[in-house]
């Protein structure tokens, strides 16, 4: 055979040769797939715009025929003092309640992150407080709370504070459903950063040893810039949920004593289903939504981004 | 330094062992005492619960508390095989058993056809690039983000009028909007760590494409269907919000009934801890069994182990 | 038997052109080898010509037919991948059976159990049948790979890098194998390899790929002797062939090239074959490329062309070496016996003037003759 060469083309050449027909069912195939998938989900959707309807009405329970009066429950949420107050509620919640998460659990996680005895003994039950439904968690403190017979109680008695009044006074309301919102959820950050913990390479640590650094340097310049990523996935999850927690404020209280604990989950639930006022109930919580939203939406892109940078 | 002193920095990672002296007891001892604290903050209310729904009602509300005690199944008992009644605002039977069910076959519906559907989503997600799939994929995720009270509202008026309330159907629909983002969401994770090279060399064997997936990428990726599963059954089993709204008597699941409990009077007490107890024991049972493959799923797929 | 053929194949995935418009064609019962550096899309070509990808434009062909719309599981090809791709769930008998499941008229139990203890045996995996396929190691999982491929009697074969990922000291002997096996099968093979001792000692032609086109195709001796552009010439050869941009200058007669910057390297081309072709080009700028072979050297100053430099590394690799010197700044690479005592740092005199020139001209990178 003698040497053939082939000339270099160029993009003019290749597009004249004609372009090969994509068959309809390739083309479609995982619109296809996924479509009942889309459909399921995506028709729970519809409500969300009927959402956004309803709010601009003065429907009422007790008024079923209503009519459209645009953004006046808009306005006169914003100009209350109780929606406020409840914005206050829900990002204080929200953000001591993961900031004492995260400094808990990445301590449990370096905690756990060796071969000492208690630590492979015990790290299997990390997860246990995570899986109980919140609810259930809620009524089982409960219980524990109670100034009669409550063992908390008990062991508070020995500092002298046996009536402590836990979620109906408003003085501790907002402590105590940190204390069950902290129980309940440190560790996953605690599980999440283990993870990152145990899948860090080995090199750099090796060779900041062979360099001589101290403890607190390769702490500070490798782990911790390492582990950033598994914090983040974990604390922004934490975020995102803790701002629309619902479930352990209605279990504890349904949101009091009186207005304490309104979050806005718990807020939005009241005003709907207890007042009667759906219209107003869902202008309130669309507008919480889009605050709400605009946050959740940067950290799922952040979110994204970092999980590139861990995988 | 010799070979053992590095085996130990290296196994004992940072906060531990001095490297160049021989093992600190000291940090040893106080390492494993923080750590049996950590867990006995974490364990001691499940443990003080499980203890609870054994104790009759005098050891109940003794004061103080008795940490020793003699057991009575009593409490079980009556949670099971009979009906309770809870006097307060009028009598409401709370059929707890029935709840159990409910609570199961819900959850387990909706994780049937979260899987049925997602696999495939996730499958799709993950091997076609085709337009608009970062978007769908995205719109996935939301749903886990998004408020649930949002669409639980309107959710409720559209069921009142088409006859969806308190009906099976009507709840493992909705809670497609729980479990449906988790198993594609991790499921993709899992479709993704499989290389495509193996539904190609199965092609070249002979076999038409979908074959080829369902033959050789199906058994692998078995393993992070149960996880995931699993993961979206707990979720569910968990859930609150949706019940409240959407379920009345016919579909009370466990934390539905068990919100009622609340407002019980003290006599009570301990047929609702029997009552805690059996909520949640399968779970935990449960995720000790399949916790490996939960940090992946907690993560939504984000971190693999 | 067959011949595979591509006419103007371009394959597109998504915004990325992995292919660019490549036509080839192969001979029957021939041993064809892509070569090419990671990313110039070899096993790209493999999968479109194995049906798991459809081309964007152009046509592929075998035996003259169009098989383009007819999808991978329909063309009796057989593959290997460079990852195995030996199925997680199933032992390596179950690899092996694979194929049979997929047949219209399947062979009876008899018959598929007889043709893979031949397979198993010719390749000598006969005693790892039962095993699960996480046990094996690398050099037995490319055997299963090759085994599943065998039990059928494909029209042609291709294998994607066979060898990359087995044990250096054993890659010269399984290449032997390769070869003994595909002469006696006698059925057309594609071969997919980044290594240029491979695609020299196995191929019957060699088509060079790179970034999606092709760059050349040829017979081995072509391929080396005549390389149709400078890619082609840095990618056979080991030292890699020295490059220079000169321009040609006419002194008493003969052809010197001068280094254009800073003259620095200048040398005579007295080769008789390259000088013809210089004439041509007096006045102007070449590419021109020195195979380290072909650099005598010495460490005492013996004749007029010798240039003198210094040794600046020296890597011995058993019976041959490589001396890098340096001249001025410039470098060349000398390939040596091992024989040859090197002092780096040590003055050294090289003479290229009888060398073979490689001329490229220095816009298109293609080579001049």
């Amino acid at each position: 055979m003698s040497t053939q060469s082939q000339i270099l083309t160029t993009p003019e050449a290749v597009e004249e040769v004609p372009e090969n027909p994509v068959s309809w069912k390739e083309k479609w195939a995982p619109y296809l797939i996924l479509g009942p998938a889309l459909i399921v989900v995506g028709v729970v959707l519809i409500p969300f715009f009927m959402s956004v309807y309803y709010s601009m009405t003065n429907y009422r329970f007790t008024r079923p025929d209503y009519s459209f009066v645009w953004f006046k429950n808009y306005a006169k949420i914003l100009s209350s003092a109780a929606f406020w107050h409840s914005v206050r509620v829900t990002f204080t919640y929200a953000f001591i309640a993961v900031a004492i998460e995260t400094i808990f659990g990445v301590i449990t996680a370096f905690l756990l992150n060796t071969k000492r005895i208690m630590a492979k003994l015990l790290t299997p039950f990390l997860l246990m407080p995570l899986m109980i439904a919140p609810l259930i968690t809620t009524l089982m403190w409960r219980l524990m709370m109670s100034p009669e017979f409550g063992v908390l109680n008990y062991f508070l008695s020995f500092i002298g504070q046996r009536e402590f009044p836990w979620a109906t006074s408003p003085d501790t309301a907002m402590l105590t459903v940190l204390f069950v919102e902290i129980w309940t959820f440190t560790p996953f950050i605690a599980l999440l950063v283990l993870a990152g913990l145990k899948a860090l390479p080995r090199e750099p640590f090796e060779a900041a040893e062979v360099d001589g650094s101290s403890r607190w340097f390769t702490f500070k310049n490798i782990t911790l810039p390492l582990l950033t990523p598994y914090i983040a996935i974990a604390v922004i999850f934490r975020l995102i949920d803790s701002l629309r927690q619902f479930d352990i404020i209605f279990g504890l209280s349904k949101g009091g004593p009186g207005d304490t604990l309104m979050n806005f989950q718990v807020f939005g639930y009241t005003s709907t289903f207890t007042y009667g006022k759906p219209a107003e109930g869902l202008a309130y919580i669309i507008v919480n939504w889009i605050i709400i939203y605009v946050i959740s939406t940067y950290m799922v892109k952040y979110l994204n981004k970092v999980q590139k940078r861990v995988s | 330094m010799s070979e053992k002193d590095k085996n130990i920095m290296i196994e004992n990672e940072i906060v531990t062992t001095e490297v160049k002296k021989k093992k600190n007891w000291f940090s040893i001892i106080g390492g494993n005492v923080a750590i049996t604290a950590i867990f006995t903050f974490f364990l001691f209310p499940i443990i003080w619960m499980i203890g609870m729904s054994f104790k009759t009602i005098d050891d109940i509300l003794a004061w103080p508390p008795k940490f020793l005690f003699t057991p009575t199944l009593d409490n079980f008992r009556a949670i099971i095989f009979s009906q309770m009644e809870v006097s307060g605002v009028g009598n409401i039977q709370i059929d707890f058993m029935a709840s159990f069910w409910h609570t199961l076959l819900i959850s387990g519906g909706a994780v049937l056809v979260s899987v049925l559907l997602g696999v495939p989503a996730a499958y799709a997600i993950s091997r076609f690039n085709f337009k608009g799939r970062d978007d769908i994929a995205f719109t996935f995720l939301s749903f886990r983000f998004g408020p649930e009270l949002l669409v639980v509202v309107p959710i409720f008026f559209i069921f009142q009028r088409i006859g969806l309330i308190d009906t099976y159907p009507g709840l493992i629909w909705v809670y497609q909007l729980i479990t449906m983002p988790m198993i594609i969401w991790i499921m993709r994770s899992y479709v993704d760590d499989v290389p495509v090279d193996f539904e190609h060399a199965c092609v070249v064997d002979g076999y038409p494409r979908w074959k080829a997936v369902f033959r050789i990428i199906l058994p692998v990726i078995r393993p992070g269907i149960a996880a995931s599963a699993l993961l979206a059954f707990i979720y569910a089993w968990n859930n609150f919000l949706f019940a409240l709204v959407l379920g009345s008597s016919n579909t009370s699941t466990l934390t539905l009934s068990a919100m009622k409990f609340i407002s019980a009077e003290a006599l009570r007490y301990g047929i609702m801890s029997a009552g805690i107890v059996i909520s949640f024991l399968p779970i935990l049972v449960f995720s000790i069994v399949a916790q490996r493959y939960f940090v992946r799923g907690l993560s939504m797929g984000a971190i693999k182990r | 038997m067959a011949r595979v053929a591509l006419k103007n194949v371009t394959m597109n995935f998504g915004d990325v052109e992995a292919i660019k418009d490549v036509t080839l064609e192969t001979d029957d019962g021939e041993f064809l080898v892509i070569l090419g550096p990671a990313g110039a899309g070899k096993t790209t070509l493999l999968k479109l010509m194995a049906g798991v990808y459809k081309p964007t434009r152009g046509r592929v062909f075998i035996d003259g037919e169009d098989v383009t719309d007819i999808p991978g599981n329909k063309r009796n090809v057989a593959m290997t991948f460079e990852d195995y791709a030996l199925y997680p769930t199933f032992t390596v008998r179950q690899n092996m059976e694979n194929p049979f499941g997929a047949m219209e008229k399947k062979p009876s139990k008899d018959e598929i159990e007889k043709k893979v203890m031949e397979v198993a045996s010719m390749l000598q995996i006969d005693h790892l049948l039962e095993r699960n396929v996480d046990q094996l190691s690398g050099g037995q999982k490319q055997r299963v790979s090759l085994a599943r491929s065998m039990v059928r009697s494909p029209r042609y074969f291709l294998f994607d890098e066979p060898l990359s990922h087995v044990d250096a000291k054993i890659r010269h002997a399984m290449r032997a194998e390769l070869h003994h096996l595909a002469s006696v099968l006698s059925t057309t093979t594609i071969y997919v390899t980044h290594d240029y001792v491979e695609a020299l000692s196995l191929a019957d032609r060699i088509v060079v790929l790179q970034h999606g086109q092709i760059q050349q195709i040829g017979n081995p001796y072509d391929i080396y002797e005549k390389p149709a552009n400078e890619f082609v010439a840095k990618i056979v050869g080991q030292p890699n062939i020295n490059m220079y941009s000169c321009s040609v200058a006419e002194e008493n007669g003969k052809i010197v090239l001068q280094d254009t910057d800073d003259s620095v390297f200048n040398f005579a081309a007295n080769h008789e074959a390259s000088a013809d072709i210089l004439k041509g080009y007096v006045g102007k700028a070449v590419r021109v490329g020195i195979r380290p072979q072909d650099v005598d050297f010495s460490f005492e100053e013996t004749n007029s062309h010798a240039i003198k430099g210094k040794v600046e590394l020296y890597e011995l690799w058993g019976y041959r070496g490589m001396i890098l010197v340096t001249i001025n700044g410039r470098s060349i690479r000398v390939l040596t016996d091992s024989d040859v005592h090197v002092e780096v740092g040590k003055d050294v005199w090289v003479d290229v003037s009888q060398a073979p020139l490689y001329l490229f001209d220095p816009e298109t990178g293609m080579r001049i003759e």
